[in-house]
């Protein structure tokens, strides 16, 4: 087990965890929006790039763009169905629709791709690097590049200027928002969008890594809630460092202690966190405090 | 004479912004003491400093004991019981459910009471049902809207049911925020005499608009006891008023730049707005009048298609001749057609700069420049970098306006601007809004202060149960017994 | 009892307490022999009513206090494996794995309710989502309970006391024991409904500032009631550990969460039988209509996103919802009301509450 493998190991990951969780600060910062069918969203994005690779005879990066649309017709679909609850900012309900969303499409997964676990075979995987030491994929800087480049991106566009403002105004008072003329629908849509797209990027650039089952996904929620809460929500750069910090967490803890618990400790990790300082780090009055 | 309740050097602080700064009073037993002063001035903090729902320096002494570290619920149990400035009340349980509710805080059966000796429990509930009941009659809350759902019962219906659930079975103090604010002249006195009988049974402290209103036998100077707000009136002005009657014989008989026809609408299953018809001339300033729960905010709300709440509209609106009932509302508003919401509707989170920046006009309409929105209201621009949230009411009132006219309407709906303004605000923001008025923009008004609004107007339209009970020129309109009577009931000025 | 569009259900009937028990018991009594009249069913009824059961702890804290508990899979899970451990294990009898199934819920809710004391809406929903996490990882890696083989050949249900016997050997003589302990439930959620402390949940989840301002200790109210939905799911997991006679991290599949989420809202909120009907629905269709278990995946998902999001509710937080909402809202719009002039109409402004 080597110190700096793991280290490295841990960069990665982080990058695949912040790249995971991008599409919820989105959801959250923007729309005061929850997504709990986020997780099975990854594994059908995951599906259909494979699907697109072995079963359509795809490239890799066609396959990524077919995940991505997916992805966004996912997201469409999901948020017309909900548009009222979302107006009427019924949080427990969309809490329990995305759900049922999720089980949904687990069922769909079962029914177009099979029961069998899957394993994704991209070019890219099979390129090594050696780095300080220690050996990375070509797959693997394509993780943390794709991260870097989604994240710039997002700080460009949203936390400058009109576009981060109509968020932040539709996130407070949507009906409110309406009256300034802003199409709001159209801002939960689309931002809805931008997390089945996300995900789907996400899915189909870190799956590679591991085989693809319809039973993943479960553990991918809870690490994007721990990224985004431990970033602050909607802070595209918190949840960028809480994404490294957290890959290198489960990284050594994985490496050192144990690999089946390392999600539990970064749990347990976060419980930590929100009880010694309940201000929930920067929560503040958004659904955190009592 | 010993207080019942004591509070000294209460502070609150929110951010840089001071709201309250060594703040001391006292009130006895069988003492009604009024807290007044114009918006801003920190009654609100106020209230939430002395029942510790906010942080905040101070002590805090409730019969003689201290009780500055006890939490918000603890108070409650002591004595201490508040009304919201907004009617409070628990939307899905009916009426009598709410006042059950509350009642069961402090008398109802345990949990293993429930579970072991049902038959308690039932004689138990009945007893409670049969209280609350009398309670809500007292109260002023009649026994036809016992089993109907607060939202469906009528404002002063509901502010009277606030204010018991507050009290629940008793209190040692009784702390109302701005009881009678939007009460028209028949619930007042249903508040005043309400008032008076709790006084009977302890003590009572309330406080009151910047003005000297309403319920009368307060002992505080200046007060002005039995003072109805006909009496209340804003500096007139003949030259404007009649430069403002005036103006109205000017105007032609042009194409009307609004005009409704048929708007109904039913909230819950009320029928709370009839219009057969309504319309706006370019450049006239129309007041539209009336008691509350008379229909005034649905009505504006209806024109642009909005709610908070989700009624059913029926009926046909047209903008300079379009017909918009089809659109939604950000498209109205992209029409021309601007709201402000009553309340002073801002983006708490943003700057007041930003709230100013997002307003921005849309096909091709050219929005009032920022300096001109600053000469309007030079306030905003010392505040330009505070978030709304940290603004005054009526400085929020006033970005509301601003961020308004910023969007370039043709037809611009306000929604009582005058509500937390003080007096000599509400003369100034009347009267810019009436300089604004032209070839390019005209205004509908709607205004509970019926003299601040009978200075600016050119028309007025009585709204009485969601009808029009009178419109026509200002002029012919000012002294028509019937506007008296539906803000004032008996007690006529 | 009409769809509730308040708190009590209304009562149809003179408010008398004994025509009501009567026929609550009679329709109990009239229970009990229907599997065997249908034919064979004992099976599904009894997975109907114990996994009711569960469903009913999660509608306390859904229902009454308003808030999306994800972790009463983890109280099941920790009431069936506490039950089948000891089972085996110990040789533990039926009247030693029921408190000790009900003492581990109650623990682990104690904790979860104590870390989530000061968080409310999502973030304690994800709290409680993470915890099933983290329980299915333990449960899939710890020796002790199992690993992922589980814990198999849980003896039968014994209740026998002296010469009482009291024994299930299989489902048709399950069925009883399920059924009682599904007739406990309805009754303590009955009368939880009816306390002080059910009126305080309501009011907590309704208007919590006001609650506050009424007295009520709004964090001591929410642990409390969080602590008292645990034992209902505990004591279903300690009956389907005997009826399944094994146990394993299956328990913590997603499928057991959005079974009693749909269960509690498919047929509409804080309505007694609510839960039971919705159960059945489900339960039902898997058995007896069933089109495998992808299709079925997506029929119970599809089913919990029309309660919510396609059906009207009355209002969605507090309101009624689901199927009977549903009902409610389309009989009102059928029948013809001459909109009432004389009834106050409501002012718009009205609604905005602190």
């Amino acid at each position: 087990m080597n110190l700096v493998q793991q280290l490295i190991n841990g960069l990665i990951i982080g990058h695949a965890y912040a790249l995971i969780a991008i599409g919820w600060t989105v959801l959250l910062g923007v729309a005061r929006l929850v997504n709990f069918g986020h997780g099975q969203m990854y594994m059908l994005a995951a599906f259909v790039t494979w699907w697109g690779v072995a079963g359509l005879g795809l490239p890799y990066p066609l396959a990524i763009l077919l995940a991505m649309a997916g992805g966004v017709l996912l997201g469409l679909v999901m948020q017309l169905t909900m548009l009222r609850l979302t107006f009427a900012q019924d949080l427990v309900s969309i809490m329990i629709v995305t759900l049922g969303f999720g089980h949904v499409m687990r069922g769909l997964a079962g029914l177009l791709f099979g029961g069998n676990p899957q394993v994704l075979e991209t070019p890219l995987s099979w390129i090594d690097f050696e780095i300080a030491g220690a050996w990375v994929t070509a797959q693997d800087l394509l993780i943390v590049v794709a991260a870097i480049a989604v994240f710039l991106l997002l700080r460009l566009v949203l936390e400058r200027g009109a576009l981060g403002r109509t968020a932040r105004m539709v996130a407070e008072d949507p009906k409110l928002a309406q009256l300034g003329g802003i199409d709001v629908r159209r801002v939960y849509l689309a931002v809805f969008a931008f997390e089945g797209a996300a995900v789907a990027l996400a899915a189909a650039l870190v799956a590679p890594r591991t085989p693809i089952l319809t039973s993943i996904g479960f553990e991918e929620v809870i690490i994007t809630f721990v990224v985004v809460v431990l970033g602050g929500i909607g802070s595209i750069g918190g949840s960028y460092l809480a994404g490294i910090g957290l890959g290198l967490f489960t990284a050594l803890f994985g490496g050192f202690v144990s690999p089946a618990y390392a999600t539990s400790a970064a749990f347990g990790v976060l419980i930590l966190v929100l009880v010694l300082r309940p201000g929930g780090l920067a929560l503040g009055a958004k659904g955190g405090r009592a | 004479m010993t207080a019942v309740l004591r509070v000294e050097g209460l502070g609150v602080r929110y951010g840089a912004l001071v709201a309250l700064d060594g703040v001391s009073w006292e009130v006895a037993a069988g003492e009604v003491l009024g807290i007044i002063g114009p918006n801003g001035a920190g009654k609100s903090s106020c209230y939430d400093a002395a029942t510790h729902m906010t942080r905040r320096t101070g002590r805090v002494w409730l019969d003689g004991r201290e009780v500055t570290a006890v939490p918000p619920h603890g108070l409650a149990a002591l004595g201490l019981k508040r009304a919201f400035q907004q009617n409070a009340f628990f939307a899905q349980l009916s009426v009598l459910e709410n006042m059950v509710a509350v009642l069961q805080r402090e008398g109802g059966a345990g949990l293993a009471a429930s579970l072991a000796l049902p038959w308690r429990e039932a004689r138990l509930r009945r007893a409670l049902r049969a209280e609350a009941a009398a309670l809500l009659e007292e109260f002023g809350v009649p026994r036809e809207m016992h089993e109907l759902r607060p939202g469906h019962i009528p404002y002063g219906s509901q502010r009277m049911l606030s204010i018991v659930l507050a009290w629940g079975r008793g209190a040692r103090v009784l702390m109302l925020d701005e009881p009678a604010a939007g009460l028209g002249g028949p619930d007042m006195a249903r508040l005043r005499d309400l008032l008076q009988r709790l006084r009977g049974r302890g003590t009572g402290r309330h406080r009151a608009p910047h003005g000297p209103h309403h319920v009368g036998g307060r002992p505080h100077p200046g007060a002005g006891a039995g003072a109805t707000p006909g009496q209340r009136h804003a500096a007139r002005d003949p030259a404007g008023c009649a430069g403002a009657g005036s103006l109205s014989g000017a105007r032609g008989m042009s194409a009307p730049i609004l005009e409704a026809s048929g708007l109904r609408v039913v909230y819950g299953g009320n029928l709370a707005l009839d219009i057969p018809h309504l319309a706006l001339r370019p450049g006239e300033l129309i007041g539209v009048v009336g008691a509350n729960g008379a229909g005034k905010s649905t009505l504006v709300n209806a024109l642009l298609g909005w709610s908070r709440g989700a009624p059913r509209v029926e009926g046909r609106v047209r903008l300079a001749g379009q017909d918009v009932s089809a659109l939604p509302p950000h498209q109205r508003v992209r029409r021309g057609l601007a709201l402000v919401p009553e309340g002073g509707a801002v983006f708490m989170r943003l700057t007041v700069e930003e709230n100013l920046a997002a307003a921005v006009p849309e096909g091709g309409r050219r929005g009032h420049g920022l300096e001109e929105v600053y000469a309007l209201f030079p306030r905003l621009r010392e505040r330009l970098h505070h978030l709304a949230s940290m603004l005054s009411g009526g400085e929020r009132q006033m970005l509301a306006i601003a961020r308004a006219l910023r969007l370039g309407p043709a037809v611009l709906l306000l929604d009582e601007p005058s509500i937390g303004l003080a007096p000599r605000l509400v003369t100034d923001v009347l009267r810019s809004v009436r300089g604004l008025v032209g070839p390019g923009l005209s205004v509908l008004l709607v205004e509970q202060n019926v003299r601040a609004a009978i200075e600016v107007v050119d028309r007025l339209v009585l709204l009485e149960r969601g009808r029009i009970l009178a419109e026509g020129p200002v002029a012919a309109m000012r002294d028509d017994p019937r506007i008296l009577h539906a803000y004032l009931g008996e007690a006529v000025a | 009892m009409r769809p509730g569009m308040s708190g009590a259900p209304r009562l149809l009937l003179p408010r008398l307490f004994l025509p009501r028990l009567f026929l609550a018991v009679a329709g109990a009594l009239l229970l009990l022999p229907l599997p065997g009249w249908i034919g064979g069913v004992h099976g599904a009824f009894a997975v109907i009513a114990i996994l009711a059961v569960a469903a009913y702890g999660l509608d306390i804290v859904v229902s009454d206090l308003g808030e999306v508990s994800l972790a009463h899979t983890v109280f099941f899970a920790a009431g069936a494996y506490a039950t089948g451990l000891l089972a085996t294990r110990a040789g533990a009898g039926s009247w030693v794995t029921l408190p000790a199934a009900l003492l581990a819920g109650l623990a682990i809710a104690l904790l979860l309710g104590l870390i989530t004391l000061s968080l409310r809406e999502f973030v304690f929903s994800l709290v409680t989502y993470a915890a099933s996490v983290v329980a299915a990882a333990v449960a899939h890696n710890w020796n002790v309970l199992g690993g992922s083989d589980g814990v198999s050949g849980i003896p039968t249900l014994d209740l026998s006391i002296g010469p009482l016997r009291l024994a299930a050997r299989n489902d048709a003589e399950l069925w009883p024991f399920a059924l009682a302990l599904l007739l406990v439930t309805l009754y303590a959620v009955r009368q939880f409904r009816r306390s002080r402390l059910g009126a305080m949940a309501m009011m907590v989840h309704l208007n919590p500032r006001l609650a506050t301002m009424s007295g009520i200790d709004v964090r001591r109210v929410r642990l409390r009631v969080f602590l008292l939905s645990a034992p209902f799911s505990a004591a279903a997991g300690w009956l389907y550990a005997y009826q399944r006679a094994y146990v394993g991290p299956d328990l913590f599949e997603t499928y057991f969460l959005v079974l009693m989420l749909t269960a509690v809202v498919l047929v509409g909120r804080r309505l007694l039988l609510g839960p039971l009907l919705g159960t059945a629905l489900i339960i039902g269709q898997e058995r007896f209509l069933s089109f495998g278990g992808d299709i079925n995946a997506i029929l119970l998902g599809g089913a919990l996103i029309l309660s919510l999001a396609v059906l009207p509710s009355g209002g969605t937080s507090g309101g009624t919802g689901g199927l009977a909402g549903g009902l409610a809202g389309l009989l009102e719009r059928l029948r013809p009301r001459a909109p009432d002039a004389a009834a106050p109409p409501a002012e718009g402004r009205s609604v905005p509450q602190p």
